[in-house]
């Protein structure tokens, strides 16, 4: 049980804008707005008109940069920005706008990775396929970690081992990711000699 | 099949599971050399000689009704292990409708199927059931068609739905798996669910099997034998329940190898179905302990050797790391170094 080196990891790439489309709808988290923010700039050169049929969701960082960030989306000339407080209150509009959304909607995420698979996983809910779909990770690659035995999901995972929250076992945190559940996989670490864990650092910063 | 059914035989508590002699000699030994590493194996699902596992499309032999309740047992505890995505439907009915088939055509002395139009009568002898219900409705069935039909089948099934040029697991019932998970794997494609397969991406087995896959052909069914090992007669070595069977890896010693150590094979049949053009794979387990493999010399031999060899990337993965060296010296003794003969068929 105890590999490494899977490469089953879903594969991101940096954003472009995709002019083919007709709407575009934008999510973005922390760092994620740089990525986002290039787009924009691209489709204002190669399609200016695309601009009013732009939407940005955003969580900005706490603090003092976050009124700057979300500023410069609305010098952009987007036709909307919303800022939410948290990934999950913007992952609650970003499911109610897709119950509306139109033909011809793409869709840009940007953030950290357990941001980006909470978005995505919502995306395939909906049946959005992959070509209308650009992610590119940004920000921490924590872990969200799904306990293979009690099925609980413990969040923000930096280190190769962690203790579930639902049954308490030592799990390592391997490479297969479950889009349908947005998360890693984790399997017991110290099953077949219990106590002997590997040494516990921070991989996944 | 003449074999007697032995229903009473389990894979959990005392592990009573034993093999026949005759059960021993049509064991579908995965080795044709004395070496191993992964390759495209892959051959057409043609019938097999008189007697052996490959005769017919669906094997039935003297495990079926004991490992058939063993998959109840394993449903009650954990009905995730069966599993369809809504979209599913239509080749659940083509999977009810290829099993029906294949076993009242090759076992009319244990099964039958009746049609009138839509309206069919199954009957299982060995199981003791029979089912009148309308094709095409599932309200007319004790489960979904999948789950029904799969409860009364052996091995796992797993259907994946073909569209944008890849297959999505998107269906299953898993209670007999070396170790994978189907509510994880749910709704992958096919190089996301085998993602943790080492070495064989590198080498591009799974670029090709796909690309062979997508292009199967209703009436043409194909198979391949894969293979692991598993401590005791242990059928369901889900990782949902690692934590239980885990530790039985560290009790395996060269003196009881013998009797604990199981050769784990996989006959993986992939039919194309009729009406949804998903493709469902059969992965059907057979179990044999090493005492009894080396009752066939050649075998005997050759799997001392390939366990000797093995590339240490399908050790760790295949989760021999803590009981292979004792299983190597366990079968050392019957290892004269003498050649084994061609092909996999005892001497």
């Amino acid at each position: 049980m105890l590999i490494t080196g899977i490469k089953s990891k879903p594969v991101y790439t940096p954003l472009s804008a995709d002019i083919g489309g007709r709407y575009h709808l934008m999510l973005g988290m922390g760092v994620g707005a740089a990525p986002l923010l290039r787009v924009v700039a691209q489709m204002r050169t190669e399609a200016p008109s695309a601009l009013a049929n732009t939407r940005v969701l955003y969580v900005p960082p706490s603090g003092d940069a976050a009124q700057a960030h979300v500023a410069e989306f609305q010098n952009t000339g987007v036709a909307e920005v919303r800022t939410f407080g948290n990934a999950q209150a913007l992952l609650a509009a970003f499911s109610a706008l897709l119950t509306q959304a139109l033909m011809g909607t793409r869709l840009y995420v940007a953030g950290p990775e357990s941001f980006m698979g909470l978005g995505m996983k919502i995306a395939l809910q909906f049946n959005l396929n992959k070509d209308e779909i650009r992610a590119e990770e940004s920000g921490s690659l924590a872990r969200r970690v799904h306990c293979v035995h009690c099925r609980a999901e413990t969040e923000d995972v930096r280190t190769n081992v962690v203790q579930c929250v639902g049954c308490s076992r030592w799990l390592l945190v391997r490479d297969h990711y479950s889009r349908r559940l947005a998360a890693y996989m984790g399997v017991m670490a110290d099953a077949e000699a219990p106590g002997e864990l590997p040494p516990i650092q921070e991989v996944f910063a | 099949m003449n074999a007697a059914f032995k229903p009473d035989e389990t894979f959990r508590g005392d592990f009573s599971y034993q093999n026949s002699e005759q059960a021993i000699r049509r064991f579908p030994l995965p080795f044709p050399d004395d070496k191993y590493m992964y390759s495209v194996n892959i051959e057409p699902h043609l019938p097999g000689p008189q007697g052996s596992v490959t005769e017919f499309a669906i094997d039935i032999d003297e495990h079926y009704v004991a490992e058939c309740r063993e998959r109840a047992l394993v449903l009650d505890a954990e009905p995730l292990r069966f599993q369809a995505l809504p979209h599913m439907m239509s080749s659940q009915w083509d999977c009810l409708e290829l099993i029906m088939e294949s076993l009242s055509r090759d076992y009319p002395q244990h099964f039958s199927l009746t049609r009138h139009g839509n309206q069919w009568h199954w009957v299982n002898r060995p199981l003791q059931l029979t089912q009148r219900f309308t094709f095409g409705d599932p309200a007319t069935l004790p489960q979904q068609p999948l789950e029904y039909i799969t409860r009364q089948a052996p091995g796992d099934w797993v259907v994946m739905d073909q569209r944008e040029g890849d297959l999505w697991t998107e269906a299953g019932m898993v209670t007999t798996q070396a170790d994978w998970s189907l509510n994880f794997d749910l709704g992958m494609t096919f190089k996301e669910w085998h993602g943790p397969v080492p070495l064989a991406h590198e080498i591009g087995v799974f670029d090709r099997a796909l690309r062979f896959l997508l292009n199967l052909r209703l009436g043409a069914p194909v198979r391949r034998l894969n293979w692991t090992m598993t401590i005791h007669p242990r059928l369901d070595t889900a990782p949902e329940n690692y934590p239980f069977w885990g530790p039985d890896r560290a009790m395996v010693t060269a003196q009881n190898a013998g009797d604990l150590v199981h050769l784990r094979v996989e006959l993986q049949g992939l039919w194309r179905l009729p009406r949804s053009n998903a493709v469902v794979f059969g992965i059907r387990c057979y179990l044999i302990s090493l005492r009894e493999l080396a009752t066939i010399p050649k075998w005997a031999r050759r799997v001392h050797r390939v366990l000797k060899n093995l590339h240490p990337a399908l050790i760790d993965y295949k989760g021999l790391t803590r009981y292979r060296e004792a299983a190597v010296q366990w079968l050392a003794p019957f290892d004269d170094g003498a050649p084994t003969s061609p092909g996999t068929a005892p001497d």
